[in-house]
């Protein structure tokens, strides 16, 4: 079966300091896969590294997309492979309408391309029809696509502004970073069901998190451990109950140093 | 250390250039068969116009807007004009006609190139309810008391300034709005001040007189016909906005890139009043304008929405003041500008509160994006209270575009380019957003963007 993602010795320092000290990780389409970890322990540094965002720098590693080498890749093209990140803290930018965002982001993911090469933009009509059914599925008001992109929202209108985006552009393999952070209970039933109605045979889905709570909801087949920049242990989704019950010093305790989990 | 010897009277260099002389003044009025009231008013300017001196960076507002090395004998009056005047829209130049929507309902449109009034129409129900639109020098002949009363006087008077002096001596051609008491006009009245070929002179005159409880919009377009070509406009506009009126006026400034540009623009509102600005700067190679919004009457308003886009050396020198003199009164002004290449912004925005003007609310800000290294924007935004219970508040900002809003808008798989172009556009919406009229913020929306490029 082919993968959908395939992270290999990947490094990333940030302003000279490294962070990520050789990631590795396989996922295949239709995997889920939680990695969870300490704070500073290199997992949202994972996550904007693979999203490619430039303070991030890449010091050696490959990341394999249906054989591309994405770090070769610009964001926005990474995106239109098929790459999505749910954000930890999503970007709030004043002036620009959450409609016109959302609808510019589809045609440029989703777009087909027409005899000249450009893609070609979706009529708005559809789309919009598109639009209030996911906004439906995540319970949101219709006011909301008129507001300013992310300005103004709470965490939870946020994290749910996040899925909506994903359920829109419908990517291969998509990263929630801490989604469930910030959330209270409704809004985390909420987004997990938004991102359970997109579980799929094609789709993989990594989930990165402090806390065990979210994996209640959504069922991870694997679950990493990931310690000072590597992946030191993998299991599956008992992993996340031991964790829960021996807290990470008791579980670093018990493994050798340097090991290096993954697949 | 030696002093240098200074002629006791002063070198002005637009005077001595020789492109206007008093005698031009008397051909006009006489040309134009003008009163004698009107004669001796513009006799009075030009001497004004003679003794003040030309403003240089030793004046404060003057200071970061240089005017030394501009060539005024490249500039000549009277130069003929291309657009023939003619009573069918479609016969006036493309780019006329597109700054006038001749696809929207107006309830007037005027045209006026090169000094020429070129096409004049008035919807037949506006002027059935009495209001006047028609160019100043018609106004002069029909309804001389109005214009008496008004022109030159409070808002803009010779004494304003050396600019407003020569535009009092030797303005050519004009608007003149003027709305009965309790009349409201729906659509907008449009006007287009056109520059057509190299060395043209425009010196147009706007007066609009709201009299109690009438309202209206007029939207102003300043174009010029041959992208070039040098022009020199030198404008004045006079609101005056009596009790409980709402005067809307909207100026749309797309001169060709070597114009050079200066303007005083002041509204008096009364009691109750509403004076409502809203402006796009995108043309021109040098611009000083002021607009000055004075509030004399208790409860009157005045909002500014403006903004403006610079690009290659354009220099644009923006000067606000709201002055708050009657009680309750209210202030707003948002200006938003951003600059491309070596281009340069002046904002300078005064809130000057008199001891009479207890309970007023002011507020004023100006927010600059740098697209370019080189660009340059200074912002001065300051306060003057002489009274103890009100609200006023400025701010000013200057920033390059956020990185953080670019790559989150490509994570969504946006290309560099248009994400960069939808944040300079959201940039901008802040204000466009608080625009009252649709179709102006249609208008300014399409011209920023076809200025931001790719």
């Amino acid at each position: 079966m082919s993968t959908s993602l395939s992270i290999k010795d990947l490094q990333v320092s940030i302003d000279d300091k490294l962070i990520l000290k050789g990631l590795n990780l396989e996922v295949k389409p239709g995997e889920v896969h939680a990695i969870m970890g300490p704070n500073g322990s290199g997992k949202s540094t994972t996550a904007y590294a693979l999203a490619g965002h430039p303070a991030y720098e890449v010091e050696g590693g490959e990341v394999w997309m249906d054989g591309v080498n994405l770090l070769e890749l610009s964001p926005d093209e990474r995106a239109q492979m098929g790459l999505f990140l749910c954000f930890q803290y999503p970007t709030a930018i004043p002036g620009i309408s959450m409609a016109n965002f959302l609808r510019t982001s589809y045609n440029a993911v989703k777009g087909e391309e027409g005899e000249d090469g450009k893609k070609k933009p979706i009529p708005i009509a559809e789309f919009r029809k598109k639009l209030l059914e996911k906004m439906d599925l995540l319970k949101m008001d219709k006011s909301f696509a008129r507001r300013y992109l992310n300005e103004g929202f709470s965490g939870g209108e946020k994290k749910r502004a996040e899925i909506l985006q994903m359920t829109l552009l419908e990517p291969k393999v998509a990263i929630l970073d801490e989604t469930d952070s910030g959330l209270d209970i409704d809004a985390l039933k909420i987004v997990s069901e938004g991102v359970n109605s997109m579980l799929s045979p094609e789709r993989a889905f990594i989930v990165i998190t402090h806390y065990q709570r979210i994996l209640d909801y959504i069922k991870p087949d694997y679950v990493h451990i990931m310690y000072n920049g590597q992946i030191i242990l993998s299991g599956g989704p008992e992993l996340a109950l031991r964790l829960e019950d021996e807290g990470y010093d008791n579980i670093l305790k018990s493994i050798p140093q340097n090991g290096n989990g993954g697949n | 250390m030696s002093v240098a010897l200074t002629n006791t009277k002063q070198k002005d260099a637009l005077l001595d250039a020789g492109v206007f002389s008093r005698a031009d003044v008397e051909t006009l009025s006489a040309r134009l068969n003008e009163p004698d009231w009107l004669k001796s008013m513009r006799q009075t300017a030009w001497t004004v116009f003679e003794e003040t001196p030309m403003p240089t960076t030793s004046d404060e507002a003057w200071r970061r807007t240089n005017i030394k090395k501009v060539k005024w004998n490249k500039f000549a009056l009277n130069g003929s004009s291309s657009v023939k005047a003619t009573q069918a829209l479609a016969d006036l130049p493309e780019a006329v006609q597109s700054a006038l929507e001749g696809d929207y309902p107006a309830s007037g449109r005027l045209v006026i190139a090169n000094n020429q009034v070129v096409y004049l129409e008035i919807s037949e129900a506006v002027a059935g309810e009495g209001v006047i639109f028609t160019d100043l020098s018609t106004a002069v002949a029909e309804h001389p008391e109005l214009i008496q009363q008004y022109l030159a006087s409070e808002a803009v008077p010779p004494s304003n300034s050396k600019f407003a002096a020569l535009s009092s001596a030797l303005w050519q051609a004009g608007v003149f709005l003027y709305l009965p008491k309790g009349v409201e006009v729906e659509e907008p009245f449009q006007v287009a001040y056109v520059l057509d070929g190299p060395g043209s002179v425009s010196l147009p005159r706007t007066l609009i007189v709201g009299d109690q409880s009438s309202s209206a919009t007029i939207i102003e377009e300043e174009i010029s016909l041959s992208e070039h070509g040098q022009g020199l406009n030198v404008g004045v506009v006079e609101i005056y906005a009596n009790a409980d009126s709402k005067i809307r006026y909207v100026e749309v400034q797309r001169w060709g890139e070597d114009v050079y540009n200066f303007n005083v623009k002041r509204s008096v509102g009364q009691n109750d009043s509403n004076v409502i600005w809203e402006t796009g700067q995108l043309g021109g190679r040098l611009t000083k304008t002021y607009f000055d919004s004075l509030l004399p009457g208790n409860g009157a308003s005045m909002e500014f929405n403006g903004v403006y886009f610079l690009e290659g050396k354009q220099h644009l020198d923006t000067d606000c003041l709201i002055r708050h003199t009657g009680l309750y009164t209210n202030g707003d002004l948002l200006l938003h500008g951003a600059l491309k290449d070596s281009s340069r912004s002046v904002f300078t925005g005064l809130i000057k509160i008199d001891p009479t003007g207890q309970q007023t609310n002011s507020y004023l800000k100006n927010e600059n994006l740098l697209l370019d290294d080189t660009a340059r924007a200074d912002s001065i935004p300051s306060l003057e209270i002489d009274a103890n219970d009100v609200r006023a508040s400025h701010g000013a900002t200057i920033g390059k575009i956020v990185e953080e809003y670019v790559f989150y808008l490509m994570s969504r798989g946006i290309p560099r380019n248009t994400a960069v172009r939808m944040v300079v556009e959201g940039f901008f919406y802040k204000v466009f957003d608080r625009m009252y009229n649709k179709r102006v913020k249609e208008k300014l929306s399409q011209a920023v963007s076809a200025k931001i490029g790719d």
